[in-house]
This record gives structure tokens, sequence and C-alpha cells, in this order.
């Protein structure tokens, strides 16, 4: 009878423990390894809201609690703004100065319900 | 049908377990739907064991809520076309969330709630989390939202130059 071999020992990986810990999907990889980067040449906060690491129905439902002006701003990169695109919202009440740009109108139209809309000439 | 003294052992996906009063788990959809899926009689097994994929220390605070709001009205009363806003969230509720802020991973712990509540199908801890994590951007420049949700700005020059078209209206 022989004894098995003791396995060998891994040696630890601390950034990979800091990746993990950070990491609560693999989704969110990218932002941590940008982190990890910056954290090399300046101070960078560790603990943040890994936003795009959340399902997309439940972005959307966060992006539903925003106000109309927040949730335009909260296209702060591509997933976010396609995020915002694809959502759908009611607005109980919206005012609209014709000197609006039609940009802004053609935005509320693809993804916004309105209970009351008024127009200003 | 509800009975008020069985209990439910939850299985955190750390091995830890912990029993709660059927009183609370009612409100998550996800541990309701277990018990009934066990088709078991209510009265004939007083305790029920569910596993969740929810950590031991999440989970805490996920029981803490629900034992506050264990009297909230079922069903949760879904709002649909009707405006949303984050500035409603409960006292006891905010006072729940703030205690995490002298945490070194407050945002962290939010992330790890959030999650939770989408598990087990908690839709007032959802709601509530959600909104919380509103508040954190509401009312910020579009610089600040990067920094606080640290994502770097990937549009190209075009793209941006659309956004910005669009969101000139909320800019002045």
């Amino acid at each position: 009878f022989q004894m098995p071999p003791t396995p060998v020992r891994k040696i630890s990986r601390p950034r990979a423990a800091i990746k993990k810990a950070n990491t609560p999907s693999s989704s969110s990889t990218s932002i941590v390894t940008r982190l990890e980067r910056k954290r090399r040449h300046e101070e960078v906060k560790d603990d943040y809201f890994p936003i795009l690491a959340l399902p997309t129905e439940l972005i959307s439902h966060t992006f539903s609690f925003l106000d109309l002006v927040d949730r335009c701003r909260a296209r702060v990169n591509k997933k976010m703004n396609t995020i915002e695109g694809e959502s759908k919202y009611y607005v109980e009440r919206l005012v609209i100065k014709i000197s609006h740009s039609l940009d802004f109108i053609r935005r509320i139209a693809q993804n916004v319900s309105v209970g009351t809309l008024t127009i200003f000439f | 049908r509800i009975y008020p003294l069985m209990r439910v052992t939850l299985t955190t996906s750390d091995g830890a377990s912990v029993t709660v009063s059927r009183q609370l788990t009612k409100h998550s959809g996800f541990i309701e739907k277990a018990i009934t899926d066990m088709a078991v009689d209510d009265n004939a097994v007083p305790l029920s064991a569910v596993a969740v994929d929810v950590d031991d220390a999440t989970l805490k605070l996920v029981i803490e809520w629900l034992t506050e709001h264990r009297d909230d009205a079922l069903p949760y009363p879904e709002k649909t076309d009707e405006e949303r806003r984050a500035d409603d969230i409960p006292a006891w509720d905010q006072a729940f969330v703030q205690k995490w802020d002298t945490k070194e991973d407050q945002q962290q712990t939010l992330y790890a709630v959030i999650t939770a509540a989408d598990k087990l199908d908690i839709k007032g801890l959802l709601d509530m989390t959600c909104k919380t994590l509103a508040n954190k951007i509401n009312g910020k420049t579009v610089e600040e939202m990067r920094e606080i949700l640290q994502l770097e700005c990937d549009f190209t020059e075009e793209e941006l130059a659309e956004i910005r078209k669009e969101n000139a209206w909320c800019e002045n």
C-alpha cells in the first residue's frame, strides 16, 4: 500500500483573490481589469457599484426610478445607452416647449409613454 | 393557506443555515414556490428546507428587512403605468441602508442585496434597493455618474455628438 502523493499546495495569488472579491459576475471583468490598471497609477475607490454586472432588467428597473433628465444623462457608455433605449417608461406629465430640439422629441417618442402632454408654441 | 407556525430552514450558498418563520418567507416568491413545489401538506410537515443561492451575510440582511416588513400587504402592489419615483423610501428602510455607509464594501453590499432580492423574488426589497441605487446617480452630471459607477466612456465621436444633441435640453 502506498500513500497517494501529497498534492502540491498552490501559491496563493493575491491579485486573483482581489479580482474574485470584486467580481460578482464575469461580465464586470473588463471594469475590474481597468480598475487594477488604474490602481497602479492613482488612488481609486475599491468599492464601487458594478452596475453592468446586474441583469439587464434590473438596470432597466433602476432606470425606471430616475427622472427623465437623469435617465438621459445615465447613458454614460454604449451598454448603458442600449439598455436605456430598450427600456419602456411612463411619465405622468410632460411639457414640451417647441424650442426643444427634434432630437429630444424623437428620443422621448422611442420609449416613453406620457400621461398628459402639453406643448408650448 | 399560510400556517404561521410553520418554519422554513434556508441553507445558504456558503453552507450556513437559518430557520425562519413562514410569516417572513411568504414575501419571497422564490421560497414560496419552492415550498409549493414540494407539494407537501403544511400540517404534516412543520419544517421545510429550501436552498437559496445567497451567501450567509447577505441573507442575514434580507431576513432583517423581511422581519421589519413581515406585516406588509400581499401580494406586493405592482405599479404599472404609473410614474415611479425614488424619493419615497420609508424611514426604516433608509436607516437600514445607511447603516452600510460605514462598511468598506457598502456598494458591494448593496449589489449583493439587490441580487439576492432578485433571486428570492422579494419585490418590495428589490424596489427599495434599486431606488437606493437610483438615488446614488440622481441629480449627478454625466462625469460624476461615470466616476460613481466606474464606467468608461466608449462612444465614438459621432455617437457622443448624437447623445449631446439629444441631451441638450437637460443640460441647461
